[in-house]
Order: structure tokens, then C-alpha cells, then sequence
């Protein structure tokens, strides 16, 4: 029953390429729909620029907002999201990393935790907590931009991802931080830094991959995130809605769900993630580069 | 500035890195730490930097118990075995790195900078990376960024084990002259006993811990208070031979299977009252053994290692191997009979139990 | 004539002395003060997404807090509480198919995508060509950063009925399997599984071909010398070396799995039929979160999650404990002065 050498190598190859096909045909079909008029299989009945159209004209009417509405509050509420990941991750796993302090075992238990931790099981207590947070004045529904970090707002949503990013943010980072070599903070210490400007502007100019990993990793996530922003927002088409909610609604309204405007929008969404990945996979292949140590 | 060491101990969890130094270095003295390594040496340099707290004891620099002073008051300039240099940084900001962080003008900065980088002979470089840098350059490096503070303690952490051979040699001689022009108290950290005894003017010996021996190299190397120092210092190493300790109508002989000698009245009589019993241990160095066809301790060449000044050979004498200096027109095969004569002045006599010198004055 | 030295260096430096300098100053305080100082931001943050929550979640399944006794009923107060919510779950019709759902999703996506294609695309990848991997591997990165609505159309599309459909287009058309049905209706589990195996995979695949790139190269070369069969020196050489990271790939995701319904939400919404596809995350998510009675029900929803957070907290100690204490053991090595 022993298959020669030959023929097995084949049989991995085929389960290799088989599944790698059907990922390339989906995202062939998506683009070739997104400029036909309708499509069998891969074959385009029509080729079309009509399925674009959303780009100038919003197509639930004047009343919601237009797409680039929707992109802007994406891409503020990626961003957002990003800085402050990266930012409280990284003084956090700095200070665990690195310095002596009592409870240090404690927390970092904890964010090991946390890291395995599956958030998405609390959902529905941190909907109470955004609707006490935008009882707050101002913080809870009166900021620019990000409309608040309350329920129903842009900032309220980038705030809950961010919870939900941190745990892992801490431990990628912290493998970074862990590789750097001690006598390097010992010796800005000595010049005369304290713990803070060691963190600045010595420690953080050598985790430039983790960053950068932790940034990518951090954007992707907050750009495509749905389950989050469904959750916490009213209204899919309203004035906090992100491109998830835009494209679902999209599916949903319509009655006779139009697959190639959709496709469209699917693939609006998608070509910055890809042009971005593109660019980043190399350093995005490395996220766990600092943990190497831990195995993780 | 003097550093003053009292009961200093250091534990990581159960195991004791320093246990209960005493020591002295005093003003613009140059002072190795030498042990080999995880002896608990970088430890006690890392305690006077101020990056790790002593776990007992104090350390006082003058009159001043700085045990709870932060390294950056601690006026020191510290080089690391890696040299730490920050690497994201040219060399220009990483030596003007600590007087960026003491916000020294700009222009006061700049002139400094190029002054310190001048002495040490990399003006030139000051607009490089690090990793730009050969390894005796970065020592240079390095070595500016600490001085550039004008500390009044330096401290060196393995300065020469990162270069190779030739520049090693040369910056033993550069380092030793630099610390006397410039008269800052200076302790270095070393496994290497040449190192020590080459720069330093004075040696503390430390293993597991403990200090051994502190004084001049010169002491040291003849006058070792213990079997560790005595085995530690000198290459090739010092010759032990077990011996018993006799004495028959009035002489004092050191005798075994294979040898007799006869010591000095005195030497062998503070050797009886220092020892707890006759079985001791014969200490002595590969050059204070005459090699001859003649007369002598009966042994046979083992093996014969010419090395340029003299020749290095080795013999056996019963079950042990010993090392012998000879001139180069000592001619000698593998098995020859050869006699051995030892300089009876030059020995030294270990207690085999407590493993200390027996020809040193009882305190 | 040593002792009278010792002491004479006592009153060199008097006692009093060195209690001055221990005295409690500015600096001192910020050394003690800037690790929480770090930590507080995290800590805010944790609190406010983490304790809180996890705290009410419990709270909230002991109440029948719903839609329409919000404002009313004082669901804080423990007169208001009772196991109701719990026994509702497990006498609940469709209970058993809930969990049987959830075992099959978790069991199957595990065995054949996040651990099972990981490996093989690791060994693969590892073993072509630097490009030709890196491609590959680029490539099962895709359905990770795809936006998952979007991801999510894509198998629709893929799944659909025959003239539009591409996998009843190109592969099961000309194999003369099926009648071109909407593969989504005719076989729901497949897809659920395919779905959230292609997103998994890369997880372990990463880890995966980094262990395996770790290790030295002398090995397979001696086993091969040894005259080891490819087979034989993957299951002797490679697998016992990546031992780690396939346990903690295993573990890790069958947690991330067994909470995960996003897209399962997406694809079938537990349907086609009734609770077809259901899985208990999804359920929790139901019945608190939207009106698919047209009846929100915190309460019982909450109970519902209430379940995946014990078992969440409980597998999460057992993988810190059989995972990373060693490293947390290690002490920096700075002292706080």
C-alpha cells in the first residue's frame, strides 16, 4: 500500500496547489466581476466601469454619507487605532520587560492571559461600558474627528479594538524589547538618561522591525474590521459607518444584491490592504521575530 | 575620587554573586578585577556604576555612601565588553550623547566633542554608524563617550577581550598610559591574568565571590596567599607537586616517591607551624626549575615546545607532569633521562586542607 | 594592628552617614514610581475592556436583562438574580446540535487547516525554492488580510449555483459531480470549514516555517546521508523539532476557534436550515446582541458567553503554565535603586 517516493511528493504538491488555486481564482473572479456586467465562472459576459460608479455618486441617495466619507472614517480610525496600540504596547512591554517593579509577575501573567485570552466572549458588558463612556462629557461624544470614544462613535470603536489588540501588541513587542542587549541601557543610564528617554530615544530606534511589524499587523486589523464596528455603531450607512458596514449594507439592502457593484466595493476595500502587504510582507513574515527565543 | 567597598554582598535569588567584599582603591589608581569567568567580577563593577544594588554592605565613594545614588550622579564613565555603542546614532551623537543629556550648549558641545574624539584618534569618524566601525575603532568609541563626561571613576569592563591579538597587545600599553596622563581612578574587569598584571597597580583576585588576593602585580605573582591565585596567575601555570612535610634531626624535608628535598631552617619551620598537617602541596613556577643531563631530580622528557626565547618542557615525574623552562640550546628528545634542580628559594608551600600559603606571616 | 584599622575606617564613615543618603528624595521616587507610570495607559485600558466586563458578564447571566426591562430592572442587585439562564441553555431543544456543531467546527478546522495545511504548507515551502516559498506563503497570508465581508463574498461566489459558481464551473462540472446545485445549501459544514481553515492556516504556517527554517541544515543532510527517506526524516528529524510550536499552535487555536463566528455569521448565519451551522459563540451573539426574535436578551445571551469565558480562562492558565513561565521567571537586569 506504500506509495513510491515519487508519486507521494506529488500528492503533497496537489494539496499544496489545489486549495492555493481555489485563493487565486476567488480573488480573479472578484476582479473581473468588479468591471463586467455579469460573469459565468471567470468569464465575463460584458466588460463594464458602471459597477464604479459609487465612487462619484452615493448610491443609497444624497442623504448617507459618500464613500469617501466612509473611507476617511476608516482610515482615522486605522490609524488612531494603530498609534495607540503601538505606542501603550510598547511602554508596556518596555516596563515589563526591562524594569524591576513589584507585581511584575502578576502583570505579566496577565497579559499572557489576556493574550489567549478570547475577547470577543465580552462583547456584550463593553457595550454598557461604551454607553456609560459616552455619558461622559466631551471625552464620551464631543471629540473632532473621531466623534468621541463612546458607543457610536468612531473613536469608541478604534478604543474597543485597541483593548482587544493590546494583549498580543504587548507580547510582540516584548519579544523585541527582550532581545536588546542590556549593556546598552545600562550605558544611556550611565550617560545620564532617564528610564523614559532610554524607552524614546534609545530602545524604540532599535525595535524599528517591531514597530513596523506591530504598525502593519495593527492597520491591516483595524482597516478590515467588522465584527467590532457592526457591534457598536447604529446604523450601518450612518455617520460613523467603516467600509465593512458600508459593503455589508450594500449586500443587504438591495433586494436583488448586486454582485458586481459589490464586488467593486469588496475590491476598494481591499486594494490598499494588498498594495500595503505587498509592499510590508516581508517585515509582516517577522511579526514574531523578537519572540524567537519563547518558541512564539 | 577613592572607592571604598565594606561587606558588599550581591545575591540573584540563591546564589551569591559577591560575598562580603572588602576593598580599597584609592585615588587615580588603576585596579583589575581579575577572576575567571561568572566570578562575580562584572557584578561589582556593575554595583559601582550603580545598575545593580548591593543585596548588603555599602560602597563609598570618598566619604559618601552611594549605594542609593543613581549612575547618573554618579560622575562615571563606564566602557562595556560590547561597547554599547548606540547604534542608530553617528559617532559624533553618540559620544555628545551625555552632554545632550546634561543640555550643554551646542557649540561647547561640538568643541568637546572633536577634543575627546582628537585624543582618541578618531576625529575622522565622527560622522559614521557604528557598524561602519572596525572593533579597535569602536573601542575608541566608546572609550571617548565615557571620558567625555571627565568622570572621576572609569570603569572598564573586559576593555581588550573584542580585539584581536596585535591591537590587543597595543592598547594595553595606549589604555595603561591614558589612565596615568589622565589620573582617573580606574577599575577594569579581566579573565585575563596578563591583562591584569600588565596594566593594573594593583590586582584583586576574585573567584566565586570571594576575594582572594589584592595587591601589586608584583606580590601576586610571587608571593600568591592561596592555591587558586598561586594556580591562577603565571602561563604557563605553576607546577603542584604533593609532597609530605618531614622532619628527621633537625632538617626539614619535603619528600614523595620520586623526590627529597631538603628547605631552609626557617622556611621550614614557619611551614610546620602554619600547616594543620605533613601533607602539603609544592608550588613552583616553570621558570625557577634548572634543567640538566647531570644532576638532580630523575625524570623523563615527556614532550618539548620550542617557543622562540626559550624552549617549554615538559617532564614527568612519577604520576605528575611538570613544566620547565629551558634555554634554547637545551637539546632533548621525547623519553630522554633528564635531572631536574628546583630554586629552593623560590618555592612556595600550600596547606592541602585550608589551600593557604604557609610561608606568609599568620595575622 | 589590622583591627584598629577596621575601626578606625568606622569612624571614617559613620552610620549616620549612609542613612542620609537613603533617605527618600525626588529621584528615588520617580525610580519607583516610573514602571506603573509606563504600565498605566495598559492598565486603564485593561481595566476599563477586560475587568469591568468580565466582572458584569457574570453579573449580567444571572438577570433576564433584555430589551424590554432596560432602565427598569435593577440588574446590579443580587435580588434580581437567578440560574434561570443556565437552565434555559441546557434544556434547551436545540442544545445538543449547538454543541455538537461546536465540537464538529472546532475538531474538523483544526485537524485539516490550522494545524494540518499549516504543516504541510510549511514543510512545502520550506523545501522549494527561497521564492517560490515565499510566494506560497504570501499567498496563504491573503485570506488574513482580506476584509472579511469581502473574503466572505469571494466563497459565495466561489460556492455558487452552476453557471455562475467557480468550483461548479471548473471542478465538479467537468468531474461529473453534483447537478450545479448552490453548494452553500447542498453541503453548508464544508464551506464553514474551508472558510475559516484558509484564514487560520497562516498562523501556524508562520510559526511553522520559521521553526522549521531553524533548525540546522546538518540535520536532514545527516539523516539523508543516513539514508533516510523524505518521509522518514520529516517524522524523525522535523516533527520532534517543532514539537513546541505545534503544541502551542494546537492549543492556542482551538481557543481562537471555539470563540471565533464572524464568519460563520457571514456565510450562513448558522443556517441554511435551523441551527444547520450554529456554534456557540454564534449563539451568545444571537441572543444578546441582535434581534434575530426581534428580542435582545442580554441576560441569557450573557450565560451563553458566560460558558466560553470559563472555558477561555481555564485553558488560558493551562497553556501560561505549560507555555512561557520560564521566560517570565527572567529578571531584568537593572536594579531599582
Amino acid at each position: 500500500m506504500r506509495l513510491p517516493q515519487k508519486s507521494r511528493a506529488a500528492l503533497a504538491y496537489l494539496v499544496l496547489i489545489v486549495p492555493s488555486a481555489l485563493i487565486v481564482l476567488g480573488f480573479l473572479w472578484l476582479f473581473i466581476t468588479s468591471f463586467s456586467t455579469r460573469t459565468e465562472g471567470l468569464r465575463s459576459l460584458g466588460w463594464t466601469l458602471r459597477n464604479w460608479s459609487f465612487l462619484w455618486e452615493s448610491p443609497f441617495g444624497p442623504q448617507y454619507p459618500s464613500i469617501w466619507w466612509v473611507t476617511l472614517n476608516t482610515l482615522v480610525m486605522s490609524l488612531v487605532m494603530t498609534l495607540i496600540v503601538v505606542v501603550v504596547s510598547s511602554m508596556t512591554a518596555y516596563a515589563l520587560s526591562r524594569m524591576k517593579f513589584t507585581g511584575r509577575k502578576s502583570f505579566l501573567s496577565l497579559t499572557l492571559i489576556l493574550h489567549a485570552f478570547p475577547s470577543v466572549t465580552l462583547l456584550i458588558p463593553i457595550y454598557f461600558v461604551l454607553i456609560w463612556v459616552s455619558k461622559i462629557p466631551v471625552i464620551g461624544r464631543g471629540v473632532p474627528l473621531l466623534g468621541g470614544l463612546g458607543y457610536n462613535t468612531i473613536g469608541g470603536v478604534a478604543l474597543v479594538m485597541v483593548a482587544f489588540q493590546l494583549p498580543f501588541g504587548i507580547w510582540v513587542m516584548k519579544g523585541f524589547f527582550d532581545n536588546i542587549s542590556w549593556d546598552m541601557e545600562r550605558s544611556a543610564l550611565i550617560d545620564g538618561a532617564s528610564r523614559f528617554r532610554v524607552w524614546w530615544q534609545i530602545m524604540m530606534p532599535n525595535i524599528k522591525p517591531g514597530i513596523a511589524a506591530l504598525s502593519i499587523f495593527s492597520f491591516i486589523t483595524a482597516w478590515n474590521a467588522y465584527l467590532i464596528p457592526l457591534t457598536f455603531t447604529a446604523g450601518r450607512a450612518g455617520k460613523s459607518a467603516v467600509l465593512s458596514l458600508y459593503l455589508q449594507n450594500f449586500i443587504s439592502e438591495s433586494v436583488m444584491t448586486e454582485w458586481n457593484a459589490v464586488a467593486a466595493v469588496g475590491l476598494f476595500q481591499l486594494i490598499p490592504v494588498v498594495i500595503f502587504f505587498l509592499f510590508t510582507q516581508q517585515v509582516l513574515l517577522n511579526i514574531y521575530g523578537g519572540g524567537k527565543k519563547g518558541g512564539v | 575620587m577613592k572607592i571604598v567597598f565594606k561587606h558588599l554582598c550581591k545575591y540573584f535569588g540563591r546564589v551569591k554573586a559577591v560575598d562580603n567584599l572588602n576593598l580599597e582603591v584609592g585615588d587615580g589608581e588603576f585596579v583589575a578585577l581579575l577572576g575567571p569567568s561568572g566570578c562575580g567580577k562584572t557584578t561589582i563593577l556593575l554595583m559601582i556604576a550603580g545598575i545593580y544594588k548591593p543585596s548588603k554592605g555599602f560602597i563609598y565613594f570618598d566619604q559618601r555612601v552611594i549605594n542609593d545614588v543613581s549612575p547618573k550622579d554618579r560622575k562615571i564613565g563606564m566602557v562595556f565588553q560590547s561597547y554599547a555603542l548606540y547604534p542608530h546614532m553617528t559617532v559624533f551623537n553618540n559620544i555628545a550623547y551625555p552632554l545632550k543629556l546634561k543640555k550643554v550648549p551646542r557649540k561647547e558641545t561640538k568643541e568637546r566633542v572633536q577634543k575627546v574624539a582628537d585624543m582618541m584618534g578618531i576625529g575622522e569618524l565622527l560622522d559614521r554608524k557604528p557598524a561602519q566601525l572596525s572593533g579597535g575603532q569602536q573601542q575608541r568609541v566608546a572609550l571617548a563617550r565615557a571620558l567625555i563626561k571627565e568622570p572621576e571613576i572609569l570603569l572598564l569592563d573586559e576593555p581588550l577581550s573584542n580585539l584581536d591579538a596585535r591591537l590587543r597587545i597595543m592598547m594595553r600599553s595606549e589604555l595603561k598610559r591614558l589612565q596615568k596622563d589622565l589620573g582617573i581612578t580606574t577599575v577594569f574587569v579581566t579573565h585575563d591574568q596578563l591583562e591584569a598584571l600588565t596594566m593594573a597597580d594593583k590586582v584583586a583576585v576574585v573567584n566565586s565571590g570571594y576575594l582572594q588576593q589584592f595587591s601589586g602585580p608584583d606580590e601576586l605573582y610571587n608571593h600568591p596567599k592561596n592555591l587558586f591565585v598561586a594556580g591562577f596567575i603565571g602561563s604557563p601555570p605553576i607546577n603542584f607537586i604533593s609532597v609530605s612535610l618531614q622532619k628527621s634531626d633537625g632538617r626539614f624535608l619535603l619528600k614523595n616517591r620520586d623526590l627529597q628535598i631538603e628547605l631552609a631552617k626557617e622556611i621550614g619551620l614557619k611551614a610546620e607551624n602554619n600547616s594543620t598537617s605533613s601533607e602539603i602541596l609544592l608550588g613552583i613556577r616553570p621558570e625557577h626549575i634548572t634543567i640538566n643531563k647531570k644532576e638532580g631530580i630523575e625524570t623523563e622528557v615527556y614532550v618539548v615546545e620550542p617557543l622562540g626565547r626559550d624552549i617549554l618542557v615538559s617532564v614527568k615525574l612519577g604520576k605528575s607532569m611538570i613544566k620547565v623552562f629551558a634555554s634554547p640550546s637545551f637539546k632533548a628528545n621525547i623519553g630522554d633521562r633528564v635531572k631536574l634542580n628546583f630554586n629552593l628559594d623560590k618555592i612556595m608551600l600550600f596547606d592541602k586542607k585550608s589551600e593557604k600559603s604557609l610561608l606568609l606571616d599568620k595575622d | 594592628m589590622k583591627r584598629r584599622k577596621q575601626s578606625e575606617e568606622r569612624g571614617i564613615f559613620p552610620l549616620s552617614n549612609s542613612l542620609k543618603t537613603r533617605n527618600w528624595n525626588f529621584s528615588r521616587l520617580q525610580g519607583r514610581l516610573a514602571p506603573y507610570a509606563f504600565l498605566s495607559p495598559a492598565l486603564i485600558v485593561i481595566t476599563l475592556f477586560f475587568f469591568i466586563p468580565l466582572v458584569m458578564v457574570f453579573v449580567l447571566s444571572f438577570t433576564n436583562l433584555d430589551m424590554t426591562n432596560f432602565g427598569i430592572l435593577e440588574w446590579w442587585r443580587p435580588a434580581n438574580w437567578s440560574l434561570d439562564n443556565y437552565v434555559k441553555i441546557f434544556t434547551n431543544r436545540f442544545f445538543p446540535k449547538i454543541l455538537g456543531n461546536t465540537l464538529i467546527y472546532v475538531a474538523l478546522t483544526l485537524a485539516f487547516f490550522n494545524v494540518g495545511m499549516a504543516l504541510i504548507i510549511a514543510l512545502i515551502t520550506t523545501h522549494i525554492s527561497r521564492g517560490a516559498g515565499f510566494a506560497f506563503r504570501a499567498l496563504w497570508l491573503l485570506p488574513r488580510i482580506t476584509p472579511v465581508v469581502v473574503y466572505i463574498m469571494m466563497w459565495k461566489a466561489l460556492a455558487g449555483p452552476a453557471p455562475m459558481g467557480i468550483i461548479n464551473n471548473y471542478l465538479l462540472g467537468p468531474l461529473g459531480i453534483g447537478r450545479g446545485e448552490y453548494l452553500l445549501n447542498t453541503s453548508p459544514w464544508v464551506f464553514v470549514i474551508l472558510v475559516n481553515g484558509f484564514i487560520g492556516a497562516s498562523f501556524g504556517m508562520i510559526l511553522f516555517s520559521s521553526a522549521i527554517e531553524a533548525i540546522p541544515k546538518e540535520y536532514s543532510t545527516a539523516s539523508k546521508v543516513d539514508g533516510a527517506t523524505t518521509w522518514q526524516t520529516i517524522r524523525y528529524i522535523v516533527l520532534p523539532m517543532i514539537k513546541w510550536p505545534l503544541l502551542f499552535v494546537t492549543t492556542y487555536q482551538t481557543l481562537s476557534l471555539l470563540t471565533s463566528f464572524e464568519q460563520i455569521m457571514l456565510l450562513t448565519d448558522g443556517g441554511p436550515g435551523l441551527y444547520q451551522t450554529e456554534v456557540w459563540a454564534l449563539t451568545a451573539y444571537h441572543r444578546a446582541l441582535t434581534s434575530y426574535f426581534g428580542n435582545i436578551q442580554w441576560g441569557y445571551g450573557s450565560a451563553w458567553a458566560v460558558v466560553l469565558v470559563v472555558i477561555g480562562v481555564i485553558m488560558a492558565i493551562i497553556y501560561l503554565r505549560v507555555f512561557k513561565f520560564g521566560e517570565l521567571v527572567e529578571e531584568p537586569k537593572i536594579d531599582r535603586l
